[in-house]
């Protein structure tokens, strides 16, 4: 094979080999503000009472990154104040305001700072630190 | 409130709120609600805690915690008490809980309390037994849990018995 034919072929080969390499691609930087949250659905059955179904607890949290170390949160929770007191019915209390009622119980935020495997935070009222 | 974690092995906390309750900015009487706890691991699968609030003149409430992690089995107690300024006996209780994974899916609970404000009435008296299952899917995002608990109410009271379904979703 004549020598301009073999270095023609080698740079089809090298053209063809790097357009199926993908080319290193860095990581989307994450959202600015990202959510998490769950939702407890319960149905109880008490003696003398009989089934009543609510929706126990439900929390929404937004949380995002202002410097390296520095992480914010805030949190809303709706839950009910009672379970198993009425007859069967659904009931979201605590829902979201109205004029005539309270706003969603237990928000809070915090700001957080990891320098060094330390932390700090503070938030305004004393929601419920349960694991869910 | 104020949370400070000392690496992996202590966490101190302290509050001050005003008592009312959850979102009541207004706070009547102008008394504070001091709350503390303090927890400390002092081997990996074990937790140490003790924890206070003091309600101004009125009353201070006390507690201690201990939790056991371990193979798959958990085990947490806490006793806990209140003292009025100017009583003679403190309200008081205690629980203690154990969980046993059997799958890594399934999850045993049993559960035992007990609490007593024997100064103002034993008709107060209030213990429980709560057995119950955990089952979970998709990585822990949907749990299911059933629940029966037997409690009884006063003394010598009457026992009543409960059963509770729940879903939880995460996201």
């Amino acid at each position: 094979m004549p020598p301009q034919v073999r270095a023609l072929l080698g740079l089809l080969v090298a053209s063809t080999l790097s357009a199926q390499t993908p080319a290193p691609t860095t990581p989307p930087p994450p959202p600015p503000v990202r959510f998490t949250g769950y939702v407890q659905v319960r149905e109880t059955y008490r003696d003398e009472v009989g089934f009543n179904a609510s929706i126990n607890r439900a929390r929404l949290s937004a949380y995002g990154t202002v410097a390296k170390d520095v992480t914010w949160r805030i949190q809303g929770e709706l839950r009910t104040g009672s379970v198993g007191t009425g007859k069967a019915s659904v009931a979201l209390q605590d829902s979201p305001p109205s004029p005539t009622s309270r706003p969603p119980t237990g928000l809070r935020w915090w700001i957080r700072s990891r320098p060094s495997g330390t932390s700090a935070s503070w938030w305004i009222t004393p929601s419920a630190a349960s694991r869910p | 409130m104020v949370d400070y974690a000392i690496g992996s092995v202590s966490t101190l906390m302290l509050g001050a709120f005003n008592g009312e309750g959850q979102n009541v900015t207004a706070n009547t009487d102008s008394t504070l609600l001091w709350v503390g706890r303090a927890t400390v691991r002092p081997i990996a699968f074990v937790t140490l805690g003790a924890n206070f609030a003091s309600y101004g003149s009125d009353s201070t409430r006390y507690g201690v915690d201990a939790a056991v992690e371990y193979m798959g089995a958990a085990f947490e107690g806490e006793y806990l008490g209140q003292h009025r300024d100017g009583g003679t006996m403190d309200d008081n209780g205690w629980y203690a809980q154990g969980t046993y994974r059997v799958l890594p899916w399934v999850q045993l609970v049993l559960k035992q309390e007990d609490f007593r404000r024997s100064e103002i009435s034993e008709a107060l008296h209030n213990r429980a037994t709560t057995g119950g299952v955990n089952v979970e899917f998709g990585g822990g995002k949907v749990r299911l849990l059933a629940d029966y608990v037997s409690r009884k109410i006063g003394t010598p009271g009457t026992r009543k018995s409960q059963l509770i379904t729940q879903a939880q979703v995460k996201f």
